[in-house]
């Protein structure tokens, strides 16, 4: 690991203005992405993964969301703080996103070629010519076949995979530091995630830029992570490395994300699940927002807000009674 | 291509039809006869009422009514029982009197409708969105030949020009610019307020659209890329959010026969509208049916103009 990351998020908050009050969607979450590390955020649907990439870029409409607090620090410049014109810069130059409906992502009546194109011609001084060789290269590289050809189709043209690929290929126009990968694959059958995933492996081996996946997909994290960030409800609730978090999960949620994976049952039992569903986030349980859930509750947990314990080397849970428990059986 | 082209032809042709029997017979069948509008005139005797009625057929059963109409209408020998003209020539003036105001009206609304709505759908809850929501709303619920008397009497009071009627009689005699502004106040008036109603309906629509697309992934994705936020708007957006008017545009071209009662009546506007109302009252069978038939024409023709446009602008659409 580098020892200067490339992307600091630090104590990130950010609200919705919502008719039930204000929604902590996101609420003090930290992270940091290395140069060419692939980090991924784990989470249930709603726990704020979303929200807190989309912030990185100034992505989220505001109003209704705002950014109650927080640093976004990219090489050194806090991204929340720029001005706009400065804002566009990085975007789709040095951080630019893949999103997760990539049929709805592209627009419908422009030709894939014009809309890699668009980020060239935007971020970058090149003719016409030039830029022309640079998506035919683009395209071959995520894998489209006769891509002088498919550059003059337009989305509907393309199938979800190729639609990814070409999301990708737009990615990768300026040859970025870091690409956000917002549920990638979710929109994708099978088959097809195997490909992409694949693809951003290889991708990444070529051009060694860092990736920030998000995901709720735990297989997904497995085969692709150097670092695991588990949201839940808008707090980050543990943190590690892929073998730390497989091998020993610290926090409960964890262990119960894990555990519902369907290879862990043998066949014909039940899929295990975590009881109780997220919290609404306007309306969130005091102290550990998970204690409801938690099978390992005390009544500290119902008042007090965890902290984050430092399990073994950079393993981070938000656990403490999970914490004293190790502690008791490793002495 | 073709193929849809020789369907459309096909299936139009089939309407047209339809269209004909229903206006033909809903006519027809609507209460009071030419002969019967002005029963008490001394000059309606009984043999001057049974020669109306076999000069014009109406003796005849309905479907010969029917057959011998259109036949007069293709071959142009139909004319009005109101005073003998060609019903095609009669519509031919008025529809001449109506462009201007159909044109300058049409222009005005499309026009301002767009960056009005565009506007208003980009600044969101802001200011400028409240203000032309609240303005739209006041201009659709206020009645027409209210609004049409408080501009009149603006105008006239402020600019001191005359706005009845097509032109000043009694000009003849002055120098062109003179005509020439004349005209121009005449025409401004009533186009203004055939508009009026248009971009508040339309400038909602509009709105409405683009803020539609302004929340679809592609605008998020454009944003993403880093392009400026006018090229967002403007051209992932607007060009998404342009693509149902392709029909309204359709829609607008038989408002070239239709015209307006109300405002040709307020403004002693010899139009179209007026002349087909006044062909109702009369009970003017052959011109009001040629005034049905000739927009049914134009609503079948601009739908066929619009799928035709919708090829050009929508990828996705291939006839």
């Amino acid at each position: 690991m580098t020892p200067d990351p490339l992307l600091i998020v630090k104590d990130l908050k950010v609200y919705f203005d919502t008719d039930q009050g204000m929604a902590k969607a996101v609420d003090g979450v930290s992270f940091r992405v290395g140069q060419g590390e692939t980090v991924c955020l784990v989470g249930e649907s709603g726990c704020g993964k979303t929200v807190s990439a989309l912030s990185i870029l100034g992505l989220l409409p505001q109003p209704p969301a705002q950014i109650a607090g927080g640093k976004v620090f990219f090489k050194g410049r806090d991204l929340l703080e720029l001005e706009q014109k400065d804002l566009r810069e990085v975007r789709g130059r040095e951080i630019s996103m893949v999103f997760q409906e990539p049929m709805t992502s592209l627009n419908p009546v422009f030709t894939i070629g014009h809309q890699i194109e668009e980020v060239i011609t935007t971020h970058e001084g090149v003719d016409q010519i030039e830029s022309r060789q640079r998506i035919i290269r683009l395209l071959n590289d995520v894998g489209i076949a006769s891509p002088e050809e498919r550059m003059q189709d337009y989305p509907h043209n393309l199938s979800g995979g190729q639609r990814q690929r070409v999301m990708i290929a737009m990615a990768l126009a300026c040859s970025p530091e870091l690409i956000i990968a917002d549920e990638p694959t979710t929109a994708l059958d099978v088959t097809i995630q195997a490909q992409i995933l694949n693809l951003f492996k290889e991708l990444q081996e070529d051009r060694g830029m860092a990736i920030l996946q998000i995901t709720h997909d735990l297989s997904v994290v497995a085969g692709v992570a150097d670092r695991i960030y588990v949201m839940y409800a808008g707090i980050m609730v543990e943190e590690g490395s892929v073998w730390q978090i497989f091998r020993e999960p610290c926090h409960p949620y964890t262990m119960g994300l894990l555990e519902s994976l369907p290879g862990r049952r043998a066949k014909g039992q039940d899929l295990a699940t975590i009881p109780g569903a997220v919290p609404d986030p306007a309306n969130k349980p005091p102290g550990c927002p998970f204690h409801p859930r938690c099978r390992y509750v005390q009544e500290s947990c119902r008042v007090q807000f965890p902290e984050m314990c430092d399990f073994s080397d950079r393993h981070l849970a938000r656990c403490p009674i999970m914490y004293a428990k190790r502690k008791v059986q490793s002495a | 291509m073709l193929a849809f082209l020789g369907r459309s032809f096909v299936q139009k042709l089939i309407t047209l039809f339809f269209i004909s029997v229903i206006s033909f017979a809903v006519i027809y069948l609507a209460p009071g006869e030419p002969s019967q509008v002005d029963p008490l005139n001394p000059k309606f005797t009984k043999e001057v009422v049974e020669r109306f009625r076999q000069q014009f057929h109406l003796d005849k059963p309905l479907h010969q009514q029917y057959l011998l109409f259109y036949r007069d209408l293709f071959t142009g020998k139909s004319v009005s029982w109101k005073d003998g003209r060609s019903v095609l020539a009669k519509i031919y003036e008025r529809f001449l009197n109506s462009l201007p105001l159909f044109i300058v009206g049409t222009l005005i609304t499309w026009t301002l409708s767009f960056p009005v709505g565009i506007q208003a759908a980009i600044s969101r809850g802001g200011g400028y969105d409240r203000s032309t929501t609240f303005l739209a709303y006041l201009l659709i619920s206020i009645p027409g030949f209210f609004f049409a008397y408080i501009l009149i009497i603006f105008v006239v009071n402020t600019f001191h020009v005359p706005v009845i009627g097509m032109r000043t009689f009694g000009l003849s005699g002055a120098g062109l610019a003179t005509r020439m502004m004349d005209r121009v106040w005449h025409l401004l008036i009533p186009s203004i307020l055939g508009a009026t109603a248009g971009i508040a309906v339309l400038s909602r629509y509009v709105r409405g659209q683009m803020l539609e697309v302004e929340s679809q992934d592609y605008v998020r994705t454009a944003r993403a890329k880093g392009l400026p936020e006018e090229q967002v708007h403007y051209k992932h957006a607007l060009r998404n959010a342009l693509l149902p008017f392709v029909t309204m545009f359709g829609l607008v071209l038989p408002g070239l026969i239709g015209g307006s009662v109300i405002i040709e009546s307020i403004f002693a506007w010899p139009g179209i509208g007026r002349m087909a109302y006044e062909a109702i009252l009369a009970r003017d069978y052959p011109v009001i049916i040629t005034v049905n038939f000739i927009s049914a024409i134009l609503v079948l023709v601009g739908t066929f103009l619009s799928d035709l446009l919708y090829m050009v602008v929508d990828p996705r659409i291939k006839l």
